[in-house]
């Protein structure tokens, strides 16, 4: 059994949105397959104490609060401080340092733990450092690494592999974590681990994450980004239509993305043929190697890809056909 | 440190990102950026796109100063030739080496597969120029048959190989078996080529080196098709206390000013 707790909701203090805003962030949650939510205090007091049924939840208490204030709660999550022992506490332990693991035998009687940061463990042996945490902690050990070089993703399904039963992440990254998308798709893809089949929430999470924190996610964001599923290039695009698996790592519709075929400077005879027959234009091989050229001469001098539009222009430009339109 | 060669693929694998479309000017500009940056290649372009892009090689090679400059082909002889034109130091040819690029892209097999690398190779060294070999959508592919086709570019004097993960799916520890496997079994250098479509590029790239890859490729910002290739400042900021790979963070941070300047927003 692998445990993952999105900690989206214990990040967002800052620019909390109203109440009904983080009961649909919940229920989106629920959807990806997370199996625990872990939210702040006062996100929770925001949702009017109420929270979506589906999956379990996990309050995250500062070092003064106390969990008999929050009754409705089996389980915490906390700094530690060596105040809350509880075995209903998650106690937190930031590792910055590999160094520091050593320091944190004299905690080994603890049930549950986590181990946040971790941010430069794949430049070390991290096959050895999580055997070290291993035997250092007899109870539950949840990792969350923290995305200051770019590799919590990878960390977090290293653990995963290595046969950790539980990680913490966020949905995009939020608070430094590592991006529960990526983490659901690694998983799936490397182990065929599927809590949920169907993904496609994951761009309404997106939509309503944009809308509270007023961030736009990159285009190029790894499972999220509006253009992942964009093709240019000729090659990819000739391949993409015998096989779509021969460039692409998995199914766009699973993350609720359509594929979509541009024309640019790269776009070969292939591509274009492709992208005209969309709209059942035939052209001639003279015709082709023109529009072929004038694609190329447009796109650099925008430094972009085409739109539709553009493309429809060309052809008429090449075929001298005044007002005829491809696309509408 | 340990050294290892950035070869940055900005030029080819980040403008095949959709929306990217650098003119000759701007190419010329960035790989002058590059190469003061100390890049130690720069992968410049697909010479076969057309008059512009051989152009923008040419001119490129003309104004080097330090860094290698290499010309990307698909496997066949139509599109080197157009390389001949740009007279790079370096032909890369593209391999695809999984059975799924094989037999659904190409629709050949393994025989004419390696009899069309033979030919390839051979076209390039009669002309006198170096070649360099790329397996792509290798983190998907036959590891017996990679040995396989590497024997063959032995025996023809081919120093190193390019591990592409082309479609972005490999993990920290496949990307770490692979090259220990490749470099234990033969006699050659690995070069790591990643995508980022998981959020995995940097550790995979790291774990590759770890196990003996020589050479990274890298793109600034992370340019490349779908979710992007390794992110060149984010691998140099990762490895600082690791690699000596001839260039600072402090100085790719002045560089990737620069670079925006010339594409002007991105």
């Amino acid at each position: 059994m692998i445990r993952i707790i999105d900690r989206t909701l214990s990040t967002m203090d800052k620019n909390l949105p109203s109440g009904d805003k983080l009961l649909e962030f919940c229920n989106m949650l629920i959807k990806t397959g997370v199996n625990v939510i872990e939210l702040s205090t006062l996100a929770y007091e925001k949702m009017g104490n109420t929270l979506p049924v589906g999956v379990k939840y996990i309050l995250h208490l500062n070092v003064e609060d106390s969990p008999s204030e929050y009754p409705h709660f089996n389980t915490f999550s906390s700094r530690h401080s060596g105040m809350n022992n509880e075995p209903n506490i998650i106690s937190e332990f930031q590792v910055n340092d590999i160094r520091e693991i050593n320091l944190l035998r004299q905690y080994s009687n603890l049930s549950n733990v986590r181990i946040t940061g971790l941010d430069d463990i794949m430049c070390h042996d991290y096959t050895h450092i999580f055997e070290a945490l291993k035997t250092t902690f007899k109870g539950n050990i949840d990792l969350c690494p923290e995305d200051k070089y770019n590799c919590a993703t990878a960390t977090a399904v290293q653990w995963v592999l290595s046969g950790g039963k539980s990680v913490s992440c966020s949905f995009a990254g939020a608070g430094g974590y590592a991006p529960l998308e990526e983490i659901l798709l690694a998983l799936r893809i490397s182990i065929r681990h599927k809590p949920n089949l169907d993904l496609c929430v994951l761009q309404d999470l997106k939509q309503l994450y944009e809308e509270i924190t007023g961030l736009k996610i990159a285009p190029n964001k790894a499972i999220l980004g509006d253009k992942i599923f964009m093709v240019e290039a000729g090659i990819h695009a000739d391949g993409l239509l015998k096989n779509p698996i021969t460039y692409e790592p998995y199914d766009p519709k699973i993350v609720g993305i359509k594929r979509t075929i541009v024309v640019g400077k790269h776009s070969g005879t292939k591509a274009v043929k492709m992208k005209l027959a969309e709209c059942g234009i035939q052209v001639t091989d003279n015709e082709m190697s023109e529009i072929i050229n004038k694609i190329q001469d447009k796109s650099m001098e925008h430094g972009r890809s085409l739109t539709d539009v553009e493309l429809n222009d060309i052809v008429c430009e090449v075929r001298a056909i005044d007002g005829k339109k491809i696309y509408s | 440190m340990e050294r290892r060669y950035i070869v940055d693929t900005t030029l080819r694998d980040g403008e095949q990102s959709c929306g990217i479309a650098f003119d000759v000017d701007k190419k010329v500009k960035i790989a002058s950026i590059l190469d003061s940056l100390g890049v130690y290649q720069i992968e410049a372009g697909i010479p076969a796109v057309g008059k512009a892009e051989k152009e923008a090689i040419y001119k490129i090679m003309q104004n080097r100063q330090n860094a290698k400059i290499v010309a990307w082909n698909r496997m066949n002889t139509q599109d080197i030739k157009h390389s001949f034109e740009c007279c790079p130091d370096i032909i890369h040819i593209c391999v695809p080496v999984s059975y799924v690029q094989i037999y659904s892209k190409l629709r050949k097999n393994k025989v004419w597969l390696i009899n069309m690398l033979i030919e390839c190779v051979s076209f390039v060294q009669a002309n006198g120029f170096e070649v360099a070999i790329g397996f792509e959508d290798a983190s998907r592919a036959d590891i017996t048959f990679m040995l396989s086709i590497i024997s063959t570019l032995e025996s023809m004097g081919i120093k190193s190989v390019r591990y592409a993960d082309t479609v972005g799916v490999l993990t920290p520890v496949r990307a770490a078996d692979t090259v220990k496997s490749l470099m234990k079994n033969r006699n050659i250098d690995i070069e790591i080529h990643v995508h980022n479509d998981l959020g995995m590029a940097v550790a995979n790239s790291i774990e590759a080196c770890k196990a003996g890859a020589k050479y990274i490729d890298c793109t600034m910002f992370g340019l490349g098709e779908r979710a992007g290739n390794c992110n060149l400042f984010h691998f140099l900021h990762a490895t600082e206390r690791l690699y000596n790979c001839g260039i600072t963070t402090h100085q790719i941070g002045q560089a990737q000013k620069e670079i925006a300047s010339v594409i002007g927003g991105l």
